[in-house]
């Protein structure tokens, strides 16, 4: 099977799986009736299934989409940064400063969703950039990680003081939002972020050939005409501003961005030119599937998104480590 | 224009001890030199200066008349290719995949002209048979011999666009095998006489660099005690001083201007 053909066939499986999702659900639409209409056939959907249909279910499964999307795009590009197949935009701060936006939100305001992802939003910017300057210090991308991890744990350790003085609401609260959902999705969130990430997403996908590069090493990559110090700078912006807005509306989803470009090498190899294009599918694909469970698997109640993505993932991970090592 | 690259004055240090001292040689294309010396002489930092990895603190490194500190990261990989001493991949590429990406500084060429380069630079090192292996299974000699095809992939993009082109190699034979490392070295004395090639090679094997270079130069303690041809710098005294040891050199027996090394007692 060539590469294209598997892109094709994720493409194919994609849509499909974007047809059920937006059909089914609490409220069931079916398959056969929003065909019909689509077909052209007005009278196919009645008043409340259009409603549903345009309001909650489109723009659902469009920020699934999105947001799988870019966690695929930016893990594999991180992966690929930093030489380490383990590494996510996690790894600069960046879920860490947003889960402490959050919660300074959702604890010392009054909350209100706006709020948390202006201040989640804003929040993670500030600690990567934190991390960025601190990683300055060493010339290499691996000062990155270690100022990344030192960010990380003061952040977790201010996350906790904040805590501390939250009540048993806004706990709660805060519990949901680390566990992230898509529930929040509306058309306005989409106009509003759309072309954010879609543009982070375009600009990651260009840069394929660094990527590549930065596999043989940084100093490699030099010698074919990267400068590091731009590329360093580049990328992180570039996964920075595909992935910050996201997390701030949904809160933490783990697992996808690093299982998915995983996958996507295991069956196409290293290729940055196959890699980041399958992880963008793979991903929405994934988390696509992962809400239409969370949303139906307990209807009409709602599981959190992210509990199921690292309540599959998390296995899953663990069997592919597994299966590298019989290999 | 001048084609060649040129060190004036060129020191270099490394936390604050000097590593190269005021060094002068040119690298013209067309040639093979050779760069021979003991360990810590200096020789990996002469190749990550000239590669623009290290800044050099006093003289001038001039690439075809231009001052090297001029020239961005881009602008370097489009007119030399640098080969590493290691390069280790934890990621699942294959052989070509990491050869074709000697064309990276020139994203405009087409993929026939990316195929032919390809090709040619498989075959200088023995490897078109191999084209579809994945990196990481093969042996240290094999993937000494790929990166050794990127750089020439990218050499052969260089000359496309520039006419000629310089490549800077550490040790490019360390890991290969005596029938390979005589191969190599005859294909890249062809291809930088054929193509207008400057070709500086580090190397330890003293009677590879007698055999294949047209000039070496002897560095000891960040200097240059030679810089001739193998003939004439490749003497038993001037060896001892390199090297620190006693070495033997004698005619030899089949070519009249070329010399054998030995190690003497």
């Amino acid at each position: 099977m060539t590469r294209t053909t598997a892109l094709n066939i994720l493409w194919f499986i994609l849509i499909l799986t974007c047809i059920g999702a937006v059909s089914n659900g609490a409220y069931s639409i079916g398959v056969r009736p929003m065909l019909d209409w689509l077909a052209g056939d007005p009278l196919a959907l009645d008043e409340i299934s259009r409603n549903v249909l345009f309001n909650i279910r489109i723009p659902r499964v469009l920020l699934g989409l999105l947001a799988g999307a870019a966690l695929g795009v930016t893990g594999a590009t991180m992966q690929a940064l930093f030489r380490n197949p383990l590494a996510e935009p996690g790894l600069v701060g960046l879920s860490a400063g947003a889960s402490m936006g959050a919660v300074a939100a959702i604890v010392l305001t009054s909350g209100g969703f706006l709020m948390i992802s202006s201040a989640a939003f804003a929040s993670s910017l500030l600690t990567t950039y934190c991390a960025y300057v601190l990683g300055r210090i060493s010339k290499s991308v691996s000062g990155l990680i270690l100022a990344g991890v030192a960010i990380n744990a003061i952040t977790f350790s201010l996350v906790g003081l904040v805590i501390i003085g939250a009540d048993d609401a806004q706990l709660r609260d805060l519990t949901f939002w680390s566990m992230g959902s898509l529930a929040a999705a509306n058309w306005t969130m989409l106009v509003l972020l759309g072309p954010m990430i879609l543009a982070g997403l375009c600009f990651l996908l260009c840069r394929w050939r660094v990527l590549n590069a930065l596999l043989l090493g940084e100093r490699e990559a030099q010698h074919l005409g990267f400068s590091i110090k731009t590329v360093r700078v580049e990328l992180i912006v570039g996964v920075v501003l595909t992935v910050a807005p996201l997390i701030a509306v949904t809160g933490g989803i783990g697992f996808v961005g690093l299982v998915m470009p995983h996958l996507v090498r295991m069956w196409l190899g290293a290729d940055h030119r196959w890699v980041l294009a399958a992880s963008a599918l793979s991903g929405a694909l994934s988390l696509t599937l992962a809400d239409w469970l969370a949303r139906t698997i307990v209807a009409p109640a709602e599981l959190p998104l992210g509990l199921i993505t690292s309540l599959v993932g998390g296995p899953f991970f663990i069997w592919l480590l597994f299966r590298g090592r019989a290999k | 224009m001048t084609q060649t690259i040129r060190a004036q004055g060129l020191t270099v240090y490394r936390s604050k001890k000097r590593v190269l001292n005021q060094l002068n040689f040119q690298l013209r294309v067309g040639q093979v030199v050779g760069v021979l010396g003991a360990n810590a002489a200096g020789k990996s930092t002469l190749l990550s200066t000239m590669a623009g990895d290290l800044p050099l603190h006093e003289g001038q490194l001039w690439i075809n008349e231009q001052p090297l500190c001029v020239l961005d990261t881009r602008d370097q990989a489009r007119l030399r290719a640098v080969l590493p001493q290691q390069t280790s991949i934890h990621f699942d590429l294959t052989l070509r995949e990491v050869v074709e990406m000697g064309a990276y500084p020139f994203p405009e060429a087409s993929p026939e002209q990316l195929s032919q380069w390809v090709q040619a630079s498989l075959e200088d090192c023995d490897l078109q048979h191999l084209h579809h292996r994945r990196y990481q299974q093969l042996s240290g000699g094999q993937q000494q011999r790929v990166q050794l095809a990127r750089v020439l992939v990218q050499a052969r993009a260089i000359i496309f666009y520039t006419g000629h082109a310089y490549i800077l190699l550490d040790e490019p034979t360390s890991s290969l095998d005596p029938g390979h490392q005589q191969r190599l070295m005859k294909r890249l004395q062809a291809f930088s006489r054929s193509a207008q090639v400057g070709v500086l090679t580090i190397m330890h094997d003293l009677n590879l660099a007698a055999r294949w270079c047209d000039r070496v130069i002897l560095l000891k303690a960040g200097q240059i005690l030679a810089d001739a041809a193998p003939a004439q710098a490749l003497t038993a005294s001037l060896l001892q001083q390199t090297f620190d040891t006693p070495l033997q050199v004698i005619a030899h027996p089949m070519q009249a201007d070329r010399v054998l090394v030995l190690t003497a007692g």
